[in-house]
């Protein structure tokens, strides 16, 4: 079979990963030590005179601003893993080659990403948008790829390779490399150096048989891999399932402007993980963690959790960061943020729309706000800065008490399916016919008593009366109009009152609107000012015996 | 359908008044009344419910005085399922959230038209033309329901009306006193006397089924009748004038 493998080699892996922690752009200069020598310098230490190998005391002399970070290779393996995940968007066999590359076998994915070279270039983009720097390169085995990365060489490659000019300029390229690239153990390297060989072209041509009395067997297997003379089976690292990262800053923060790139940084992980899984989230939860649980790093208690809704599954991350800062407004956090992390719970297939089909990489999103957005996007900002309850969608309900005809739902699209019909409004009112009587556009939600005697009565009596299924003893009719009411606390303090004024029903639909047992005379009158009112006269009397009118709604 | 031309408002003689003849499709509109319920919603009912009909883009209500009867805006032709509320509720004091979101929904484009009742106090004019701008970035129809004092402040709205209820008597059509303040190419009318279609088909179409009740019955009661076998006493008029209606 065909094989293609592209190492990625993260060199500056141990660095980066301090920097990723650092809640503001990095300006300073950084190194990497690990017993007391510097390992990796990033290019601000470069500049000022910083070498790789020098101890940490030199470096200090010469930088004194200078930031050293232990090197730690548990979180670089931790990193990498999370790397390989992100990875898959581009093929599923992707592996991890510790300590700090990627090995991706991408044969089957060249039609899709339109040849390997566009195929390299979003790769890089897509590491560096992680916030890494990758050296990239195609062979035909996984260990020569692995090496032609580390040496920062690249095999000149069309963008549909066959088999045979692949394997001849991956070997050409390779003839160029260090030994000290390939994963030849240390020792022999340096015995190999003490023998004058340095490159693997060199090593290449010696017999092998010669070799492998001298080296002993490991030797003549890793340079079979490399040239690809027997398989080299690499372990594939598994997709995850779930999404969770967090991140513990370096320096706390307390300015919610600042919290923005650590936050955009793990939601551009989010994002690298759903497009990975072809997944849209509908809720986030994002923890703030302040200092004071930070020795106490297990405490969960402590930390403020904001959780973030989506009416439709989301996937790009400047929409989820646009609408979790939004959300973030309304809260209060710790007043500093040492740690925050971020959790997918809710996650669903993205719909295959027009954009998204072929946009697998994200570039869409970055293109900036086109002019007109989805029309979910508007719902989901309203949602998220003021809060869920305050932006519904009517519903219509079958029902003849007209405080339970009209229902809030979620706001969920609009059919867009209905072709628009070409009828005109009459034919709208006659196939209305079930309900010959007019109905007001505005109802009140909480009736009010008014004195008839200022009123002039235009028509009438309609009698409606029904809804006695819902008896009050039942709780159905509180179940069932739940989401009809508005939801602030006002309106649920009323409803409680009402049910514990049962009984009394010119009272209780004086006070709202949800009484089961329904019996009224409605009537069209003009009030005062002119303006065309739905009143309505309960059959029953009120409890001083008389009788009491009241205003249902205005026909607007 | 072109830019230019207006949603028909479903009224004629507004329609030949308003340049683009009908309501301006991605603009700001005042109506200015004094108080609600006289037939604002009436006013732009028709043309909600050709938008409606024309397009999948939310009508949005912001902070509506009322809640919105269902039943009434179906039989006004308005597709229901299209219509969102969104209410600040009492944590908006300043009534900023609803500044904002009146914003949000024009400038998103994902309104076909966004209906808004706004705390009048804090209106300022470099707000009304920041939602005239966001109106035409939005293409939205953005209808801003004032009360009638606001009629000495000026305003970047590109249409300007004031509504009077006017009287009416039983079985007259709901009739509202219509003034343009401001409109393009054109100067202000006074009192334009405008019959609201809806609640009057509404009315006339309670006639006509009262009217075809009776004559059904009277049908049914003649064929009784005729037919010989007079089962049924032949009603008196009193009984016949009362029963359609019971």
């Amino acid at each position: 079979m065909k094989m293609l493998w592209v190492a990625a080699h993260l060199s500056q892996l141990g660095l980066e990963i301090f920097q990723r922690r650092h809640p503001h752009g990095v300006q300073q200069p950084m190194v990497l030590a690990q017993d007391g020598r510097v390992r990796l310098v990033n290019g601000q230490a470069r500049s000022a005179g910083v070498a790789i190998g020098a101890s940490l005391a030199t470096a200090l002399s010469i930088a004194p601003q200078l930031t050293h970070f232990e090197r730690d290779p548990a979180a670089e393996d931790e990193r990498l893993r999370v790397l390989a995940t992100l990875a898959h968007r581009f093929t599923p066999t992707v592996s991890v080659a510790p300590p700090a590359a990627l090995l991706l076998e991408v044969a089957g994915s060249l039609n899709l990403f339109e040849g390997l070279g566009p195929l390299l270039g979003r790769l890089r983009r897509a590491v560096r948008r992680l916030g890494h720097g990758a050296d990239l390169a195609a062979a035909h085995t996984p260990a020569a790829a692995l090496a032609l990365a580390k040496a920062g060489l690249e095999a000149p490659l069309p963008d549909f390779p066959d088999r045979a000019e692949l394997t001849q300029r991956a070997c050409e390229a390779l003839a160029g490399a260090p030994i000290a690239s390939t994963e030849i153990e240390a020792r022999s390297i340096e015995r190999l150096a003490d023998m004058g060989l340095f490159e693997v072209g060199s090593l290449i041509r010696l017999p092998r048989h010669e070799l492998g009395k001298r080296f002993g067997p490991g030797l003549v297997e890793t340079l079979d891999k490399l040239t690809g003379a027997i398989p080299d089976p690499r372990a594939p690292e598994p997709l995850r399932e779930r999404f969770h990262s967090s991140m513990h800053l370096l320096e706390s923060v307390s300015s919610k402007q600042v919290l923005r790139l650590p936050m955009r940084r793990l939601a551009v992980e989010l994002e690298a993980w759903l497009t990975a899984r072809q997944l849209g989230a509908r809720a986030l939860r994002w923890f703030f963690k302040p200092l004071a649980s930070d020795s106490a790093s297990h405490s969960v208690c402590h930390s403020t959790a904001l959780p973030v809704r989506f009416a439709q599954p989301r996937m790009r991350a400047n929409i989820l960061l646009e609408i979790s800062a939004l959300a973030l407004d309304r809260i209060d956090l710790p007043a500093e943020v040492m740690s925050l992390s971020l959790v997918a719970d809710i996650v669903e297939p993205i719909a295959q729309t027009g954009s998204t089909h072929r946009d697998l990489l994200g570039e869409g999103a970055q293109a900036g706000h086109s002019a007109c957005q989805a029309p979910m996007d508007f719902v989901d900002r309203v949602m998220a800065r003021l809060n869920g309850e305050s932006v519904r969608v009517l519903r219509r309900v079958d029902d003849h008490r007209p405080e339970c005809a009209t229902a809030l739902g979620p706001a969920i699209l609009p059919e867009t399916t209905q072709p628009p019909s070409a009828e005109p409004l009459g034919s709208h009112l006659a196939s209305h016919s079930a309900c010959p009587f007019p109905r007001p556009m505005w109802l009140l939600e909480f009736p009010r008593p008014v004195n008839p005697e200022r009123y002039q009565i235009l028509s009438g009596p309609e009698r409606i009366e029904t809804g006695w299924w819902d008896s009050p003893v039942q709780s159905g009719a509180e179940r069932r109009f739940a989401p009809s009411e508005g939801g602030t606390p006002s309106s649920r303090r009323n409803r409680f009152e009402r049910r514990s004024a049962r009984g009394h029903l010119a009272l209780a639909s004086s006070r709202g609107s949800v009484e089961g047992d329904v019996s009224r005379d409605y009537f069209v009158a003009v009030d005062p000012k002119g303006a065309r009112c739905w009143l309505f006269r309960p059959r029953a009397l009120d409890a001083n015996g008389a009788e009491q009118w009241y205003l249902h709604g205005y026909f607007g | 359908m072109e830019q230019s031309a207006g949603i028909p408002t479903g009224f004629d003689q507004l329609d030949r008044l308003l340049p683009g003849q009908g309501w301006p499709r991605a603009a700001l509109s005042e109506i200015l009344c004094d108080c609600a319920g006289i037939g604002e919603l009436g006013l732009v009912a028709p043309g909600l419910a050709r938008l409606s009909r024309e397009q999948a883009r939310w009508i949005t209500l912001i902070n509506p005085p009322f809640m919105p009867h269902a039943p009434a805006l179906a039989a006004a032709g308005i597709d229901v399922g299209k219509v969102l509320l969104i209410r600040t509720g009492q944590a908006d004091s300043s009534g900023q959230e609803a500044l904002w979101a009146l914003e949000q929904a024009l400038e998103s484009g994902a309104c076909s038209a966004v209906l808004a009742w706004l705390d009048e106090r804090r209106l300022r004019i470099p707000d009304l033309r920041r939602m005239h701008l966001r109106a035409q970035q939005g293409r939205a129809w953005a209808v801003l329901f004032r009360s009638g004092l606001a009629s000495r402040n000026p305003s970047a709205a590109e249409l300007r009306l004031r509504i009077r209820a006017a009287p009416a008597a039983e079985g007259e059509a709901r009739r509202l006193l219509l003034s343009i303040l401001k409109r393009r190419g054109g100067w202000g009318i006074d009192d334009l006397p405008l019959e609201l279609e809806a609640g009057d088909d509404l009315e006339a179409l309670l006639r006509l089924w009262r009217r075809r009740k009776k004559v059904m019955h009277e049908r049914a009661l003649s064929r009784g009748a005729r037919g010989g076998t007079p089962r049924m006493k032949e009603p008196s008029a009193g009984e016949r004038e009362g029963a359609p209606l019971a």
